[in-house]
Parts: structure tokens; sequence; C-alpha cells
């Protein structure tokens, strides 16, 4: 293998692959990056096992095609820290020589066959296309789930395609978001898919506006964005059946008001916030809403303007899952419906068409 | 001290009988009771030869006078008390009459004498009991007494003795004793012509450190108090200096080593959580009171003691070694036990009552109060000193934790040490030991107030209960934070996790909490239920905190009642001092 690339171009892919590169990983090779020439392009691939990155950048031009496996970290740290222009690779599989204006180096790793592969790669699913607002759709829910390890699938997102409808849908089983949007797209599909991979497509479609294509098999899932693809497994097992928790009837309690007020009034309370659960009271009744919270700093009560209808009602909330739901909600005012002191708190917005939030209350002595 | 007169037999038939003279041990320790009996300021124990061949007590005490001298040897015969009465307050160590000649009865006794003032002593000496040798003779002030061929009548006593290495153990062992029951006087140890120890004579952290050396005597706090009469005073080990046996513990009454089941139980109560699982503390206590209140004439060794009113004298010794533990001084291994100065912060205590007293945990409503001052009173923990009878003051009872050194977090130390700077040197906080011990606290507080708060879930799970009948928990499960409804057999629906924890380690939680539960009324019960909801949900190690969140859990371990260990008794923060740290680079 033999090519030149901008040090710029290289720079990109590496970090965007390094994003699923394991710092340290008892399996050596999966700390690696699989550079490969080709055609007129370099692809640059990374993965951690659950989730591969591959990369497309242009070469200014390949002399020779081929591949090579290198330590990804040290890869990227020099090629950062060379000055911008044009690198030189050669690599003759188990090692590549990098040669810039006055200086070069070689680095060396594992032969190529060796490299991970990604069964993904290969399997044939359900594919279908998305708008970029499939960003709106991840960033409405991704917050919602969990890191509890010893539940995995409170760390995934539903995902699902029926009828040109696609929902998605995360809980870590105290809070609950769901966001619904159409589509063109006719297929169907349905799986879990690891929040901690949904973060990068998320993440690669706020660089560009370029559609996503998906595919959906039983075990894996794969997301193009322009010339980034990234490629994961699906998490087993049952996800939450989180519809029959979502309130049927209207609530018991309505209150409409301003998102920025009701977010910031939480967050002053939360100054005073101590421990691991800074938990509010919310005291609806009438035209207003009290937000209290107490600890051994102090005290706070503040009285926010809103439409209240219904009964009244006193209800304390982890300060944390009330804030997040709303800032997820675009727009300027929110809703928020109560269902008694035990009952979920169902957050919508009127500017955010399909958003849809659950947070449970605390139960308090 | 006055003269010796035998007792009537009246008395001699309630005096506690039996065998003096078990060991080579009880031996020294009736000779050096003698001694102290004496007034003696020095008493001097050596031992020669590789058995027991001849055991000398000497002290600068009072004598004996030449006309006293055999009646000395004779049955029930004492100085120390005269009638029946007596019995009731005995202020010595002595009082049956029977040491000496029982002693005398076993072995060969030569006994040499001189009261202050007179000009010339006299000389004894007592074989199996006869007198075959009595004279004038020239001698120190005081007594020596030395005893040869002990047990030489007696076979199958000298049978029954263990190897002379154990005998040695057991000498040592009561020498000990005695030199912490009289740290006012000076107490020699000789063996085999070398010197074991020798106490000053000038108190009892002096007396310590000759006995157990610096090391120890640097890992004490010293305990005292006062109540109704009683005094109790001494030195408690801090939770590093635990042991894996009770022999470094000595429990004094009125200046007698004894033995009291429920004195001691009352240390280990102060201790708490401090104390890991089968080790036991280091104390020295005496207790003072009036000799009327204490029976001990109720065993021939006088190990054993009773008490009219045994219930405040174990309050006033949980008192003494909780305040002291817990009180001003910090209890970090590795420090000085310097007092630190106290750097918590008291807030005034804001009432407004209603909605806001019921936040969970982590709304702390009695940590509004004056420091852990508050908590105790609100907290059902216990108070300070006497607990019902509540006739220990209590104004001390703020100090709770104070001591707890002003930390300075600098760093992460993978899997989970938080490493910060303070007044001593570096210290190392154990990241899941601290959260473990400050949610141990903060939902013992939440418990006493009510109940730890329940986080609702989206979706009820099903869970399975296993043979605990749900129904009848769920009351005192609510009060830890679990909504659980019966689910059919053997199984339960949970809607509510205890606030903090995932849904999984709530799930893990709730099996622990259902055996707690089903082990019946223990007041160990909610201490096991508690202790197992704090581990459950702190942090594990290896998951690094960001630096806020080291800053605010240190922060919260300051503001503990009893910030120095884990509920199960392991250090949540040790030093390395810069002392020490100057020592390992060698630059001292
Ligand atoms: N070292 C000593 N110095 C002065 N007097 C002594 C000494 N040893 C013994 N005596 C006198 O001898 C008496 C008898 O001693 P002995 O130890 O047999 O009995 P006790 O001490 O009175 O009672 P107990 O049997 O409970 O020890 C004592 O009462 C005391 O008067
Ligand atoms: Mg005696």
């Amino acid at each position: 293998m033999q090519f030149i690339a901008t040090r710029n171009n290289l720079l990109t892919a590496l970090n965007t692959v390094l994003r699923a590169v394991p710092s340290r990983s008892p399996l050596e090779i999966a700390t690696c990056v699989l550079v490969r020439a080709e055609g007129n392009r370099l692809k640059l691939t990374g993965t951690d096992l659950e989730m591969m990155i591959r990369c497309w950048v242009p070469a200014i031009e390949v002399n020779r095609e081929g591949e090579a496996v290198v330590p990804a970290r040290q890869l990227s740290e020099i090629v950062r820290r060379v000055p911008e222009g044009k690198i030189e690779v050669e690599g003759t599989g188990r090692s590549i020589t990098l040669m810039y204006p006055g200086g070069e180096m070689k680095l060396s790793g594992f032969a190529p066959e060796e490299f991970p592969s990604f069964a993904a790669e290969d399997e044939t699913g359900e594919g279908f296309t998305l708008g970029g607002s499939l960003r709106v759709a991840l960033r409405s829910v991704l917050y919602a789930a969990g890191k509890d390890d010893l539940r995995p699938i409170f760390t995934g997102v539903q995902f699902e395609l029926q009828n040109g409808v696609l929902t998605v849908a995360a809980t870590d089983a105290h809070r609950l978001a769901v966001f619904e949007m159409a589509t063109d797209a006719a297929a169907s599909c349905s799986g879990i898919v690891p929040a901690k991979a949904l973060r990068e497509v998320e993440r690669s479609l706020s660089q560009t506006e370029e559609q996503v294509s998906v595919n959906f098999s039983s075990s894996q899932a794969a997301f193009a964005v322009s010339d980034v693809e990234l490629y994961t497994r699906l998490i087993e097992g049952r996800f939450p059946e989180w519809r029959q928790a979502v309130p049927q009837n209207p609530p018991r309690t309505l209150i409409r008001g301003e998102i920025g007020a009701i977010i910031s009034a939480i967050e002053r309370a939360q100054v005073l916030a101590y421990g691991d659960t800074p938990s509010v009271i919310l005291k609806a009744s009438g035209a207003s809403l009290v937000v209290l919270s107490q600890s051994d700093m102090g005290e706070f009560r503040e009285t926010v303007a809103v439409d209240c209808e219904g009964e009244e009602v006193e209800i304390a909330f982890n300060a944390n899952y009330l804030l997040d739901a709303l800032r997820a909600t675009v727009g300027d005012s929110v809703e928020m419906g109560l269902n008694g002191n035990i009952g979920p708190a169902v957050i919508r917005g009127p500017g955010h068409p399909g958003y849809l939030a659950l947070v449970l209350p605390l139960r308090l002595f | 001290m006055g003269r010796i007169k035998v007792l009537d037999p009246e008395t001699v038939n309630l005096v506690a009988a039996g065998e003096v003279v078990e060991r080579p041990a009880s031996v020294v320790k009736e000779l050096v009771e003698n001694a102290f009996d004496a007034g003696a300021t020095l008493v001097e124990v050596v031992v020669a030869g590789k058995g027991p061949e001849t055991i000398t007590v000497a002290d600068n005490g009072c004598g004996i006078a030449e006309e006293d001298l055999l009646l000395a040897f004779e049955r029930h015969a004492t100085s120390k008390i005269s009638s029946s009465a007596d019995l009731e307050r005995i202020e010595t160590l002595g009082f049956r009459g029977e040491a000496l000649p029982s002693i005398a009865a076993v072995s060969r006794v030569t006994l040499k004498t001189r009261v202050p003032g007179a000009l010339g002593g006299s000389l004894v000496v007592v074989e199996g009991g006869r007198v075959v040798d009595f004279r004038p003779a020239g001698a120190p002030q005081g007594t020596t007494v030395t005893v040869d061929d002990l047990f030489y009548n007696t076979p199958a006593r000298r049978k029954f003795l263990a190897s002379w290495r154990t005998e040695s153990a057991y000498l040592t062992d009561a020498v000990t004793r005695l030199a912490l029951a009289r740290p006012d006087v000076s107490v020699r140890l000789v063996h085999g012509g070398r010197e074991v120890f020798r106490t000053p004579g000038t108190g009892l952290a002096a007396a310590i450190t000759a006995l157990y050396g610096e090391t120890v005597a640097g890992a004490l706090v010293p305990v005292r108090a006062e109540a109704g009469g009683m005094k109790v005073e001494g030195f408690a080990g801090r939770p590093a200096l635990v042991r894996t046996t009770r022999r470094w513990q000595t429990l004094l009454v009125n200046g007698r080593y004894v033995k009291h089941a429920g004195l001691t139980a009352a240390v280990y109560e102060a201790y708490g959580t401090l104390l890991p699982s089968g080790k036991h503390p280091f104390f020295v206590l005496h207790l003072t009171l009036d000799p009327g209140a204490v029976d001990v004439n109720v065993h021939p060794q006088k190990l054993t003691v009773r008490f009219d009113r045994e219930r405040e004298v174990a309050g006033l010794v949980r008192g003494a070694v909780k305040q002291a533990l817990f009180g001003r001084l910090n209890l970090i291994p590795g420090t000085s036990s310097s007092p630190v100065p106290p750097v918590r912060k008291v807030f005034p205590r804001p009432d407004w009552g209603g909605v806001l007293q019921r936040l969970g945990p982590s709304g702390d409503v009695e940590g509004t109060g004056t420091g852990r001052a508050a908590g105790k009173e609100t907290g059902g923990g216990e108070p300070v000193g006497l607990d019902k009878t509540g006739f220990l003051v209590r104004e001390e009872a703020a100090a709770y934790g104070e001591g707890f050194p002003p930390l300075t977090y600098l760093s992460f130390l993978p899997p989970s040490y938080l490493l910060a700077s303070g007044p001593e040197g570096l210290y190392l906080v154990d990241q899941h030991a601290a959260h473990e011990r400050v949610l141990f606290e903060e939902y013992g507080a939440a418990l006493a107030r009510g109940g730890v708060a329940g986080q609702l879930l989206v979706e009820p799970v099903p869970v399975e209960s296993g043979a605990a009948d749900v129904s009848a928990l769920a009351g005192e499960l609510a009060r830890y934070g679990f909504v659980v409804e019966p689910f059919g057999e053997g199984a339960a629906l949970l809607r509510a996790v205890p606030v903090g924890l995932g849904l999984e380690r709530a799930r893990l939680l709730l099996d622990d909490l259902l055996s707690c539960l089903a082990a019946g009324d223990s007041p160990a019960r909610e201490e096991a239920a508690l202790a197992s909801l704090a581990c459950h949900s702190a942090v594990r190690a290896g998951e690094p905190p960001d630096a806020r969140e080291a800053v605010a859990l240190i922060k919260r371990l300051a503001a503990c009642r009893e910030p120095f260990t884990c509920p199960h008794g392991r250090p949540t923060v040790v030093c390395f001092s810069r002392a020490e740290l100057a020592r390992r680079f060698g630059r001292r």
C-alpha cells in the first residue's frame, strides 16, 4: 500500500473511527485501526466489537492499493501533531511508514487478516432511507436511556418502523421518552439499538444535512451518513411495554407554561440539591406552579406563572429527570399532565409534535 | 495497716471460698495485690529459673510487724476487714485472709519484712504450711516474699499445669493487668534475668506505653466520663487498632481487674459499625464507684463482680467510649491522635414545616439542624450518654464526627480512591466505602423520619418473592422505598424502588431485604437492612467520578456522624502523613 493524503483528511477520518476504538482492550488488535487504500480513496475502520465505524476520505493519490492495521491512538496522535500539508504513507501489512516534510515515523501493528470483521457488513436485511429529521428523533429520546449495565435492555433505544411511521423510545425504568414521525420508508423493522451507537449517528448527523440509509437485520443494524458508516449489534431482550404506561385518559391536572421559565425555576431549586437524587416538589393550583426544594444549605420556593386546570396536586420528582425531559422539548411552551401524586407526569410540546416524555414521581414520606 | 486478726467463723462462712492458688500466675497476683494493699509505690516481680522455680515479689509498703507475722499465715487472718459488715464495702484488694496460708500450704515461702521506722525486720519461712524458721533479720523497708518449690507437695496440681511457656504467658498477662490496675505504682517484671517491662508509676498513659509500646499508645483515644457518683476513665483503641482476640481488653473496677460480659458488650455497642465483624477493640478502662455499689465477693479469684445498677454502669461506659470515638478526635488510620479543629459550619435550622420535611434521603431534613446534634435528637440514633436513665450530661452531644479534617480533592486513583490533601498529608478516600457511609446515614435519617423515598417505575416489574409473605411485609418494604404488591403465589409486582437505585440493583437489594426482614424482630435487623441498602446504592469501584462529584462526596462524608468507617467497619479514609512520606523518601 502506498498513498498520499492531506493531513486534515486523514485526521478527520481517524477522529471519526476513533470513537469506536476502545483505549484499552484485552484484544489488543481492537485498539488498532484498519487503513485501506482503494481506488482514489482511503477507508478507515475501527471497532470495539459491539460497534464498528468506517469512514471514507479522498486521497491525493493512491499508488498502490492495500491495507494495514496499526495502533489507532498513536496514529492519530502523530497525524494531529504534524504540520498541515501532505502525508505520504507506505504500508506492508503489519506496519506503515508515515512521511511528512522533514520526518518519518514507522508504526507496527498486526496482520490485516486478523482485524475483527463485523458480520453486519455481509448480512442483508431491511434497508430504507430516512431524512435528516432522524436527528430530531434521536435527540428527543437518547437522554432517557439508562446506564445500568446490569440491565442492557435499558441502555438501548427501541427503533420501530411500521406503515411509514418511525417510533423511537428509550427508558431507564424511571422515565420514558418517545418520538414518532412519518417517513417515506415503505419497509418495516424493529429492534433495540444501543444508545451508544445512536449517539454516534446523531453526532454524524449534526455535521451534515444528508439522508441516512439504514439497514436492519435480526441481530445488527447499520446506519450510513455521507462518508461514515456505523454498524452495531442489536440488544436482545424484551423492551418494556411502554405504551401501557402512557395514560389514555386526559390528565387529572394539566399545566401549560413557558418551558424556559419552568426549567430555570427547577434549575434554581437544584442549586440547593444535595445528595445523589436532587428532589423537587411541584405544587400546582390555579394559575401557579410552586417549585420547592430543601437541603442542608437552605430552602427554596418559587412561583412560576402557568395555566393550570384540574385537580390541585403536590408531587415530588427527581429534578434531573424533569429537566432532561423539559430540555428535550423543542419550542417555547410545554404541556405537563399530572396524574395524582404517584401517577406519571406526561410532558409534550405543542412545538414538538411526535414527542412524549413520561417522568415517574418520587414517593416521599 | 491495722493489726491482723482472725475472722470470726460467721464472716468466714460469708467469704467466697475456693482454691486461691491454681497456677504460678495466681500466686503472683495474690502477692502483688498484697503489696498494693500495703501502700507500696514500687513493686518488683522476679521470676527465676526455667520452670517457676522461684517467684519473688518485693514491695516498699507498710511491712508487717513482728508480732503479726505468724498470724499472716493463719487461715482467715486479715488486717483488711474485721466483720461481716465490712464485706459490704471492700476497699482493699484482699479481704479473705486466705492468700498467704494457701500459698504457703503448697510451697516454701520465705517472707522478709520491716515496718518503716523500725530498726530491724523479721524473717519467716513456712514450708507446706509449717513454720520452719522465724527470727529477727535485717530487711529493706517493705515486704519481700519468695516462693520456692511451688506445688512440691501436690503432684496432681503440678501435673495439671500447662507447659511453662503457657504458664509464663499467664503470669506476664496477670502482672500486666495488675500494672494497668495501679498505674500510680511502678511495677517491674523480671523474667529469667531479663526485664519484661517496668511501668513508671506516673499514670495510665505511661503505663500503657511501657506495656504495649508507642504504636499502640499512639492509636488510642482517651475516655472519660462521670455521672451519678461513678467515673469511667481510660483509653480505647481507634478502629485501626482492632485486634483478632479479646486479650487486649482490660476492665478495672475500683482498681481490680475483672471480667464482665455486660460492660464489655457496652464497649462493643459504642464501637457499633466501626468494628469489622470478628474483630475486637483495644481498651483499658477504669471504673470507679462506691464500693458499696459493687460486689466483689462473688468468686474466690475475685474476677467476677456484680453491680447494683448494672444498666447505669453499662450506659456510662457506652456513652463515654462513644463520645471518645466520635468526639473531637479523628479516627483516620495514619493520622496522629492530636485533635484537629473542627471545620464544619453549622447551619441554622429553618422551620418551614409541612411539605418540605418530607424530602427523600437527599433532602436530609435532619442535616439542616445544628450539625449532627440535631440528627441525634430526631434521628433515633443513640444519644451520647446513658439512654433512658439520661443522667449523663448531653451537652457534648454536638461533638459527633467533629474532627474530620478539611480535605482538598486532588485526583482519582483507579479503581476506587479519591486522593486529597489535608492537614497531615495525603488522604485516600475509598469512594465506595465513603458513599456507603453517606448513604447509610442519609437513608437512616430518612427512615427515622418515616421512610426512604421511592422512585415509581414506568412499568411495574414482576419479581420473585420466594417464601416471603409480600403482603405482610409491604408496609415495612415501603419504608425502604419499595412499593410491592402481591402478584400470585411466590411473586410480587414491583412498582417503586428506593430512590437513587437502578432497577436491577433494586431487585438484588429486594432479595436481600426480604431475607433480612424475614429474620424476625431483632434490633440488628434494621441496621442490616440499611447497610444492605447503602451497599447496593453506593457507587461501584471502577466508576470514576468527575471532580465535582468527588468534591461533593468528600463534603458529604465530612458531614456524617461516623465518617471514618463504612457500615461494615472498614475505613473510609486513610492518611499517609507527611512524616510517613518523608520517611519513605529517606528524607528523615
Ligand atoms: N506485702 C505485704 N505488706 C504488708 N502486709 C502484708 C503483705 N502481705 C500480706 N500482708 C498482711 O498479711 C495479711 C494476710 O494476707 P493474705 O493475702 O493472706 O490475706 P488478705 O490479703 O487479707 O486477704 P486475701 O486472701 O483476700 O488476699 C494481710 O491482711 C496483711 O495484713
Ligand atoms: Mg491478700
